[in-house]
């Protein structure tokens, strides 16, 4: 079943075209690698998936439904979420509230009893917050709760990033380089983590460029270049392409 | 609240008064701010609230009573249209959309026949109370009676302000502060979220100017000029902008004391507020409050949950 449907995606900014004619097709429950040179066009499509920018040309449906002109904020109430490459958190916020803004999408109570502070809206609250020490304990954070994200050492902080994102329980996860500035150690122990949420149900893009990685977790991957589709396929077969790797490494 | 039985010094209680209605703008200014709204027209809907109130009072005969929440809900009705076409512009647009608005309504107002063109508005009842089972009536005659109207409608408004901050809509605010794409992604509602903000400062700017225009008794277009607009801004972030409900009132109270600390002349004053002002972003990004803070730290404590996030350090 095809989650994430791109059908003849361009953007241009003036005369530059940073994707063009994109084809592609996310199926349900897999890992998807989006690979390639810097500015090949991966940071952009993951903003237009997400709303932050609008196709030139061409449409992005996610689950059947076209999602090209909508606010990322419907998107995301859709379904989709994302980890920013290096701004994926409230910096000046603790751990707990980060984690507890995650779960803004499920509350149901409005504006006024919310500022009346009603029965109903302590009780979401309460929830929210049972749900977020949850979260937090489930990935070790929990004695880290009050301590300021900006605070925490640089693998606390993508743990947490994650935390937050999936506090919002998406269907679709675009993941922007997670593994970026991380060490050995911490780079096995995302894959872990990633692959144990695809085992849980989570369709996954992932943009990245330790291709460890990329090999040990994508199902397909999709070789970008110049915004345009270079390679599509088995981790293996594609990183064997002459093209791909001419890409990467230079000719000569 | 036992000043006016202790001094009867009139003039004290006024720039007391005149500081409680500044604080009431600047707590809208500092929640907009807060978001990214750089708004320096706020005097536009502090006039709004003010004429309207004039008006229901003068031409629909209504109390001051009525016409004071009333404007404030005009003032909140105005910022409802606009705000939906500002808002959705750049930060740097809203700023000069908003300062065209401050201009525009001076403009608008000063040559408008029916509040009087340039001349304003002379002669504004002032509030009264109708004691009903003995049919006296009570009159907002000294300074006094607005004293404790002011002090009630700065509570009510800063306990409103208080319970908006530690709910969740001031979480969702503090997160559109701090990283709002990642808000967005998180399923939050940017537009309607800083809708919601200008709206309520809006209408507090509104019930302000309702409570000025009567406590003044007259009203001229240049009261509201946009020089005024940057004032508030500056008590804001003289205040501190980390202290958005604190901030907003030490700030106010400076903004109003200095002049009168410094009585040598407009040129003089400004330079001072100058200073005061580069020493504040060069020592004391919490602002005064934040200073205050530190010595009692009863202020801090108060504001917990209500800190913009942006200065945590300073909580410890």
């Amino acid at each position: 079943m095809v989650v994430l449907e791109i059908r003849n995606l361009s953007k241009y900014f003036g005369g530059l075209a940073a994707i063009e004619s994109l084809d592609l097709n996310v199926v349900d429950s897999e890992i998807l690698g989006v690979v390639g040179p810097n500015g090949a066009g991966k940071s952009t499509l993951f903003n237009v998936i997400c709303g932050f920018l609008r196709p030139s040309k061409g449409k992005v449906l996610f689950k059947g439904e076209d999602i090209s002109k909508l606010d990322t904020h419907e998107i995301a109430r859709r379904g989709v979420g994302r980890t920013f490459q290096q701004t994926s958190l409230f910096m000046m916020s603790t751990v707990f509230e980060n984690v507890l803004t995650g779960f803004h999408m499920n509350y149901r109570v409005g504006f006024w009893k919310t500022f009346l502070h009603t029965t109903a809206a302590r009780k979401e609250e309460q929830i929210a917050r049972q749900k977020s020490q949850e979260v937090l304990d489930f990935i070790g954070l929990g004695s880290q709760k009050d301590v300021i994200a900006q605070k925490l050492p640089y693998g606390n902080r993508k743990i947490c990033g994650l935390a937050t994102a999936l506090a919002a329980n998406p269907e679709l996860l675009l993941m922007d380089e997670p593994m970026a500035g991380m060490n050995y150690a911490e780079i096995a122990t995302m894959v872990k983590v990633i692959g144990e949420l695809r085992a849980r149900g989570l369709t996954i893009i992932l943009v990245e460029h330790n291709m460890y990685a990329v090999r040990n977790l994508c199902d397909r991957i999709v070789v970008l270049n110049y915004g345009r589709k270079l390679a599509e396929g088995v981790p293996e077969e594609v990183l064997r392409n002459k093209e791909v790797i001419e890409v990467y490494i230079g000719r000569g | 609240m036992v000043i006016p039985l202790v001094l009867e010094r009139v003039y004290v209680i006024h720039l007391f008064i005149m500081s409680g209605i500044y604080s009431i703008i600047v707590l809208g200014v500092l929640l907009q701010f807060k978001l990214g709204l750089w708004n320096l027209g706020a005097a536009a809907f502090w006039g709004i609230g003010a004429y309207s109130s004039a008006l229901l009072v003068r031409e629909l005969g209504l109390s001051f009573w009525l016409s004071l929440p009333l404007a404030a809900l005009i003032a909140g009705a105005c910022a409802l249209c606009l705000g939906s076409f500002f808002i959705r512009a750049g930060r740097v647009s809203f700023l000069l959309l908003t300062m065209v608005l401050n201009g525009v309504f001076v403009e608008i107002v000063g040559h408008w026949e029916l509040v009087g063109g340039w001349e304003g508005i002379p002669r504004l009842p002032k509030p009264s109370i109708h004691v009903s089972f003995n049919g006296s009536v009570m009159e907002f005659v000294t300074k006094t009676p607005y004293y404790y109207l002011l002090l009630f409608l700065l509570l009510m408004t800063v306990v409103a302000f208080y319970a908006l901050y530690s709910s969740r809509i001031g979480r969702t605010w503090s997160a559109i502060g701090l990283n709002s794409p990642l808000a967005a992604m998180l399923g939050v509602n940017l537009f309607r979220y800083k809708l919601i903000a200008f709206i309520i400062a809006a209408a507090s700017a509104g019930m302000g100017g309702s409570f000025y225009a009567h406590y003044q008794g007259f009203l001229v277009p240049r009261m509201f000029d946009m020089h005024e607009s940057f004032y508030f801004m500056l008590y804001g972030v003289v205040g501190g902008l980390a202290y958005p409900i604190a901030g907003a009132i030490v700030g106010s109270f400076i903004g109003v004391a200095i002049p009168e600390l410094l009585r040598v002349g407009e040129m003089f004053q400004a330079i001072f507020f100058g200073i005061i002002l580069i020493l504040v972003i060069l020592f004391a990004r919490g602002g005064v409050a934040g200073l205050l803070g530190q010595v009692y730290p009863i202020i801090i404590k108060g504001s917990k949950g209500v800190i913009f996030p942006f200065f945590r350090e300073l909580k410890s």
